[in-house]
């Protein structure tokens, strides 16, 4: 498969991910349109007390309009975007309404952030991605897809790493208390439908539970070998795939629109440097 | 073993293609692992995937947070969707907790010598009028006093118990 193959699909799911959060904005009503009132509750981290400056918000709070045009931006900018890499071959224009749809998305993920329940995790992934087509060239793209693919392997490696920084994977409890905590209302109020049932019978068996902690760190980890080779990265894929859907179906945690950053583990294989680059390389 | 045909890692190339994307990756790298370290995983958005890593532990009692609306403290949010459930919840816990936590950042940044901290938790009287307004809204009722309040449950090994005042 050709780079330009693999650019032009990429754009696809680029556009579907992000059709998806659009989507689940709208469902929750959460878009800036239909928040109101509003509220700023900022998180404690830096990012957000470097980036959102409170005359912006008090102006968000009060401006319907602003809101809309926002809004607008979020929805419009990928739809361009993935028109621009496919349609056309205006390299000076994709690397501006990347750059441009890169940083609304991070803005609006520290919005979102700060308004209500829906998290910035998704928004870095969508507005690294937007990047990842800032060059339409063999050499460019295989520099932004790799450094795309590096970052979904350090925030996945990192998580490992932190299990063991804190010991959590060392405490025979973990994945019990997680689910006690994590279902504690669905456990009160709902206490004998088929759930719960399953999620008693892990809380119960504690080695059972804490095997399947064990496994989601050791495939946390295991994504350290994407620094040294591709090899591997349709097993990664697959691991991948486990986890989603076991955080789906046992946490009751949506983590579907991570597939944008999944997505560079099937197509890793097919983006090599390019010869000219080799050669080069070479001499 | 032919070392000329090992083919160098990415990150070699990179430095090779542009020393400033380089330089560049790596200082993001150690500076998230360096912010990571010094102030907790939750300082730092970009690595907020810790993933369930902090130690939990089982108690006895554990806290369920209620709403009491227009004075009802039985009152049945099963008509509301999950989302909007929690919506509720997460603004009340939030706005408790960023009460205490940002003034105790305030000092951290001010310290740091940032003085001029811009993260601010909401008023009082602002966060009473929009929890009003937000319940309303979702509860599709009017909502003249909306309060918030912990149950405590026992935990009895394959169910929980309500504890008694």
């Amino acid at each position: 498969m050709s780079w330009s193959a693999i650019y032009k699909k990429m754009g696809i799911v680029y556009l579907i991910v992000n059709l998806y959060q659009c989507y689940v904005l709208y469902s929750n009503n959460v878009f800036l349109t239909q928040l109101k009132p509003i509220l700023f509750v900022p998180r404690l981290d830096i990012v957000q007390f470097l980036f959102l400056n409170p005359i912006f918000c008090q102006a968000l709070s009060e401006s319907a309009v602003l809101r809309f045009v926002i809004d607008c931006l979020v929805v419009l900018l990928p739809i361009l975007l993935f028109s621009l890499i496919t349609f056309m071959e205006n390299k000076r224009w994709i690397k501006i309404i990347s750059v441009l749809t890169s940083s609304v998305l991070f803005l609006y993920g520290l919005l979102i952030d700060s308004t209500t329940l829906i998290h910035f995790e998704g928004y870095i992934m969508l507005a690294l991605f937007s990047l990842v087509f800032y060059f339409k060239d063999a050499i460019g793209f295989y520099f932004t897809f790799n450094c795309y693919r590096y970052f979904f392997i350090f925030i996945f490696f990192s998580a490992g790493l932190w299990k063991l920084r804190t010991r959590a994977i060392f405490n025979n409890e973990q994945m019990s208390c997680i689910l006690l905590e994590q279902h504690l209302r669905h456990l009160v109020y709902d206490s004998n439908d088929y759930f719960s049932r399953l999620i008693y019978f892990l809380i119960n068996s504690t080695m059972f539970s804490q095997s399947l902690y064990c496994m989601v760190f050791i495939i946390q980890v295991s994504f350290i070998s994407g620094v040294f080779t591709k090899k591997f990265d349709r097993i990664l894929l697959c691991l991948f795939i486990i986890f989603i859907v076991l955080d789906y179906f046992l946490m009751r945690i949506d983590y579907l629109i991570w597939i944008g950053y999944g997505i560079v583990l099937y197509f890793s294989k097919f983006i090599n440097p390019p010869k000219a680059y080799e050669q080069n390389e070479s001499h | 073993m032919d070392y000329r045909r090992v083919r160098p890692l990415f990150i070699y190339r990179l430095y090779k293609f542009n020393p400033i994307l380089f330089f560049g990756l790596i200082i993001f790298i150690l500076g998230s692992l360096y912010l990571n370290f010094k102030q907790g995983l939750t300082a730092y958005p970009l690595i907020h995937y810790g993933m369930y890593s902090r130690v939990y532990t089982k108690n006895k009692i554990y806290a369920l947070p209620q709403i009491v609306v227009n004075g009802d403290s039985s009152f049945k949010l099963s008509h509301c969707n999950t989302f909007d459930q929690e919506s509720l919840f997460f603004f009340f816990q939030e706005y408790e907790s960023n009460e205490i936590n940002l003034s105790n950042k305030h000092g951290y940044f001010q310290s740091k010598g940032l003085r001029k901290t811009r993260l601010r938790a909401p008023q009082r009287s602002v966060f009473d009028t929009f929890i009003l307004d937000y319940a309303s809204k979702v509860l599709g009722i009017r909502v003249n006093s909306v309060g918030f309040y912990e149950r405590f449950y026992i935990y009895q090994g394959k169910k929980f118990i309500l504890k008694k005042e």
